[in-house]
């Protein structure tokens, strides 16, 4: 017969997480009795003092949860603990997932978060100071450089047309001196045409007073005439020929000595001189054709000391040009390199300001996490201590039970 | 980040930190309570069992002595009816009413039953004074009481009374039973000389 002290102590045994088995080696209540007081228990035909019929099967369900996953009733009592402090912390459990997704986003792996930081604070305050962002940034960045590249493609190609010109230059200067020779020489020969044309004036002057002389020649011959008609009867025909071209045999004389003293002063034969005023004749169609070419090879010289002027104004005009270029875009580059030097000194000011602020809130984070860490320490102490307490109420609560089975 | 937002993730941090260090001192302070009220509780447990433990010998005791002297159990009764209809004309609930009617039964035989008492330090076995349990571990019921009391007090005042053993320890150390222990042992011996 089971006492009703044993089945509330089978009972206890039951909600407590012991086996059948267990049940009946400590209290010596059979099988069949223990099943039969459990189930009673269960449906609430026998009752724990102080303890809920209907609390029976789950407590006997958490007590057997604690021995399967090997935790002590106090752990079990921190693990509430624990899920009450994340629920009052606002922490669901599904979010702790989301927490540590959070962490490992902001700390990128292979990138130092020092120099994350570092990075970050800089552009921050480039932006501040540029009052720019970023983007806008990174825009004039690259307007300055196309800009750059432009104009020293534009360097580039005015060297390039200078050297085209410096070339066409000393090409244009070869030609003057080649054509200043030329000049010379034909200044040289339409003086000697011009002296050999004084000179045949001069004979021609001359030719008169030798006119006269011949007139009187010729009377005094005319009587001679007769007597000679038949002797130069054969030359009359020549005689006719040149008086057609206005020429007479004091012209022919006189030009006898033309050539004679061309010839004395040239060193050349009257034969050489001959082909020579001729050819020049010929080639020129006559003295105001050569004295014409003359003029126009002048003014020919002329036009091209014009057009070496106007070349060389526009070289120096390229040169100056050049110069400007030049001097403005070493001003943009020294202004460019100006801006960025102070940005960077107030940059690095300005960071230097930041990481001041900031250790000094990381410092104060630090005195306020070790208080903290101090606070939460003892109360993990006392958590500990009210778990071993908790444990030691147990342990006095079953000895006192078991000591009151026993007297029983 | 800018520099307003590092301000006010430390502002965030500290405030979050200063709400943390609030929470572990107010948990703390709880569990300083829930601890003292443990420790409370293992004496109090123990005060309960021996009272529960009395209360059953005091119950057969009373019983005992109306199976032999029926005198008063009619007013047991009647205090067990008056309490039984009283109950059922205010709650109509059967078990409610059925545990009045016996609670103030038992009372009564109780009361009957009741004596003066001695409890066993070692193994807190109550027992009648009458039935000779003397030598060493045994107390007076008042003595014993009181230093429980005693130690429910240190316990209030945060004293770790540790495990049964400890209890048992305090108890025996304790200078008020000494005083009674030593008070009866004299009384024993000069009870035995006369």
């Amino acid at each position: 017969m089971t006492t009703s002290q044993q089945k509330i102590e089978v009972g206890q045994y039951y909600v407590l997480g012991y086996t059948v088995a267990e049940i009946e080696k400590k209290t010596g209540v059979s099988h069949g009795n223990i099943c039969g007081i459990t189930k009673d228990f269960e449906s609430g035909k026998l009752q724990i003092p102080g303890l809920p019929s209907e609390e029976v099967s789950a407590l006997r369900q958490l007590s057997l949860q604690l021995k399967k996953t090997g935790l002590a009733p106090a752990q079990g009592l921190l693990g509430v603990s624990f899920f009450g402090r994340c629920t009052d912390l606002g922490i669901a459990p599904s979010q702790l997932d989301q927490w540590a997704d959070l962490v490992k986003t902001v700390s990128p792996s292979g990138f130092p978060v020092i120099d994350f930081l570092e990075a970050a604070l800089y552009l921050h305050e480039l932006e501040k100071t540029e009052k720019l962002s970023f983007q806008e940034i990174i825009q004039k960045y690259s307007d300055i450089a196309d800009n750059k590249s432009h104009l020293e493609n534009e360097i580039a190609s005015l060297d390039d047309k200078r050297a085209k010109l410096d070339a066409q230059v000393s090409s244009l200067n070869s030609e003057v001196v080649k054509l200043q020779g030329t000049k010379a020489e034909l200044s040289a020969q339409t003086k000697l045409s011009e002296g050999e044309l004084k000179k045949s004036m001069e004979a021609t002057v001359a030719d008169k007073g030798v006119r006269g002389y011949l007139k009187t020649e010729i009377q005094g011959l005319s009587k001679k005439k007769a007597a000679l008609e038949s002797e130069i009867g054969g030359r009359e025909e020549s005689l006719n020929v040149l008086k057609e071209l206005g020429l007479s045999e004091a012209h022919l004389l006189q030009l006898k000595n033309i050539v004679g003293g061309i010839a004395a002063k040239q060193g050349l034969g009257p034969e050489q001189i001959k082909i020579n005023f001729f050819g020049a004749l010929g080639e020129f169609g006559g003295l105001p054709e050569l004295i014409k070419a003359a003029e126009d090879e002048k003014q020919h010289v002329q036009d091209l000391k014009t057009k070496a002027a106007t070349l060389a104004g526009e070289i120096a005009s390229l040169e100056t040009q050049r110069a400007g270029l030049v001097g403005e875009v070493k001003s943009s580059a020294a202004k460019a390199a100006e801006g960025i030097q102070q940005a960077g000194e107030k940059a690095v000011l300005t960071i230097g300001q930041c990481v001041g602020n900031i250790e000094t809130g990381l410092k104060a984070l630090m005195e306020d996490t070790i208080l903290t860490g101090l606070a939460i320490g003892k109360e993990t102490e006392m958590q500990k201590t009210a778990g071993k307490s908790a444990e030691q109420l147990d342990h006095v609560v079953e000895e006192i039970k078991l000591r009151a089975a026993r007297r029983l | 980040m800018t520099s307003d937002g590092w301000e006010n993730t430390f502002k965030d941090l500290q405030q979050l930190l200063g709400r943390t260090r609030s929470q572990a001192e107010q948990g703390c302070a709880q569990l300083k309570v829930l601890r003292m009220q443990v420790e409370c509780y293992k004496i109090a447990f123990l005060i309960d069992q021996v009272h529960a433990r009395r209360r059953a010998l005091a119950g057969g005791r009373g019983l005992q002595a109306f199976k032999k002297d029926s005198t008063g159990l009619g007013a047991i009764l009647g205090e067990a009816a008056i309490n039984l209809i009283g109950t059922a004309l205010i709650t109509q609930n059967k078990s409610e009413v059925l545990s009045a009617g016996l609670g103030a039964a038992n009372k009564g035989l109780q009361n009957r039953g009741e004596t003066a008492w001695v409890v066993n330090l070692d193994s807190f076995i109550v027992a009648p004074r009458a039935s000779n349990f003397l030598g060493p571990g045994w107390v007076e019921w008042p003595g014993l009481i009181t230093a429980l009391e005693q130690l429910k007090k240190g316990a209030e005042n945060g004293e770790p009374m540790g495990d049964l053993h400890n209890i048992k320890k305090s108890l025996m150390d304790s200078k008020l039973l000494i005083f009674i222990i030593s008070i009866r042992n004299i009384d024993t011996k000069s009870n035995s000389m006369t």
